[in-house]
């Protein structure tokens, strides 16, 4: 059961997999396969999870009520019915917003320390 | 590789891959064992149309450090889960037991002649309190560990009746180490100080917000220890007046913590009726 009384920044900073999956699923829903397809996509092949790994964090995320399982499918005709998809709730999407900001704030700090776009 | 043999390969890798899955927890399977498995075996089919062998080998080496690691991971949450759960659910049994002794030990206070000093049967009896106050203390912590509390409570609430469990283990180990050495009356006395304290705020938080059954009657046993404690201090001259209030405090707490835990242990078998 999700802690409703929860804020996003009580969950900050994310782990690297669970902000990944939060990415992959900001433009729709995806079942666990194209999650990971997803994750290794953007991340140039450097991250790519085992079965384990994306349905422990899946579990987690579902539990602290970041993403939801969806009856729909994107093409029933296409797709196998067993598959499981995700989307992102409200307040999972409210979470990415802030781990987003906490990131940019982290890089303005780095700009002003010329720790980024400088060659050494 | 020719497909007929990449086909075998696969089926056979998802075959062990199945049969591994017996290393997480059986909750753990049953939810998510044949989504793993979907997902292995698609991973195996993109590794072996795209590198052939070599691709499986990679994603299998990938695969067996996961699964050693996450396997591992759902097992320590689910024993975590499972001894913490076990443990509020025998806190009824605990306080019953706890005030069971407490009450035994009470009659020590009816030994003549010396209030600081036992011997005979009056320190057999007064041993009765080292299981008491150790299961009264498990006993706490356990009332601390429920959900319930928290959320009526708050942290403060739960906080108290941690700290009178531990409280009353450092009484436990007084009265203990009283037989050896008489000067651990100070930490029996130390333990039972804050044991009342925070019983008191837990009280005063229990009047505002009750959340347990009964337990109502403490206040009352923490105005006695209040009483007792000032007997100890003010110039209270008759031995038997002493006596008596100690025997009504100790007697009184160990049967309004039976009281409790027997309480708590009939909403649990009433919750266990209803949950079947």
């Amino acid at each position: 059961m999700p802690d409703t009384s929860q804020q996003p920044q009580d969950l900050l900073p994310l782990t690297p997999t669970v902000f990944h999956i939060l990415l992959a699923l900001a433009d729709g829903e995806r079942h666990g396969y194209s999650i990971m397809q997803e994750v290794s996509r953007i991340t140039d092949g450097s991250i790519q999870m085992g079965p384990g790994t994306l349905y422990g964090t899946i579990k987690r995320m579902l539990e602290a009520g970041l993403i939801e399982e969806t009856d729909e499918r994107p093409d029933p005709e296409m797709d196998d019915e067993r598959r499981r998809y995700y989307r992102l709730t409200s307040f999972g999407k409210r979470v990415a917003q802030a781990e987003v900001e906490r990131l940019v704030a982290l890089l303005n700090i780095a700009r002003s320390k010329r720790l980024v776009g400088t060659e050494s | 590789m020719n497909r007929t043999i990449q086909t075998k390969w696969i089926a056979l890798s998802e075959h062990v891959y199945r049969a591994l899955l017996v290393l997480y927890p059986a909750d753990y399977r049953r939810e998510y064992g044949s989504l793993m498995v979907q997902l292995f075996r698609d991973v195996c089919r993109e590794k072996v149309h795209r590198h052939g062998f070599t691709g499986l080998v990679y994603w299998w080496c990938k695969t067996l450090f996961d699964l050693a690691l996450t396997a591992l991971e759902q097992r320590r949450k689910v024993s975590f889960v499972m001894s913490k759960s076990t443990f509020v659910q025998l806190t009824g049994i605990f306080l019953v037991v706890g005030g069971a002794f407490s009450a035994v030990a009470a009659f020590s206070q009816f030994q003549p002649d010396d209030h600081y000093t036992y011997y005979g049967i009056y320190q057999l009896l007064l041993l009765a309190m080292v299981p008491g106050f150790l299961c009264i203390g498990i006993g706490c912590i356990g009332l601390g560990l429920r959900p319930t509390i928290t959320q009526t409570l708050g942290t403060v609430g739960r906080w108290t009746l941690y700290i009178s469990g531990l409280a009353a283990l450092v009484m436990a180990a007084g009265i203990g180490a009283m037989s050896i050495d008489n000067s651990m009356w100070n930490l029996w006395m130390g333990g039972f100080v804050v044991h009342i304290i925070a019983l008191t705020a837990f009280g005063l938080l229990h009047l505002w917000k009750p959340v347990l059954p009964i337990f109502r009657a403490l206040p009352l046993q923490i105005a006695a220890g209040l009483l007792i404690m000032g007997s100890g201090v003010l110039p209270v001259d008759s031995l038997t007046t002493k006596n008596l209030l100690s025997f009504l405090f100790i007697f009184g707490m160990g049967l309004a913590w039976l009281g409790i835990g027997a309480a708590l242990n009939r909403q649990q078998r009433q919750a266990t009726l209803i949950a079947a």
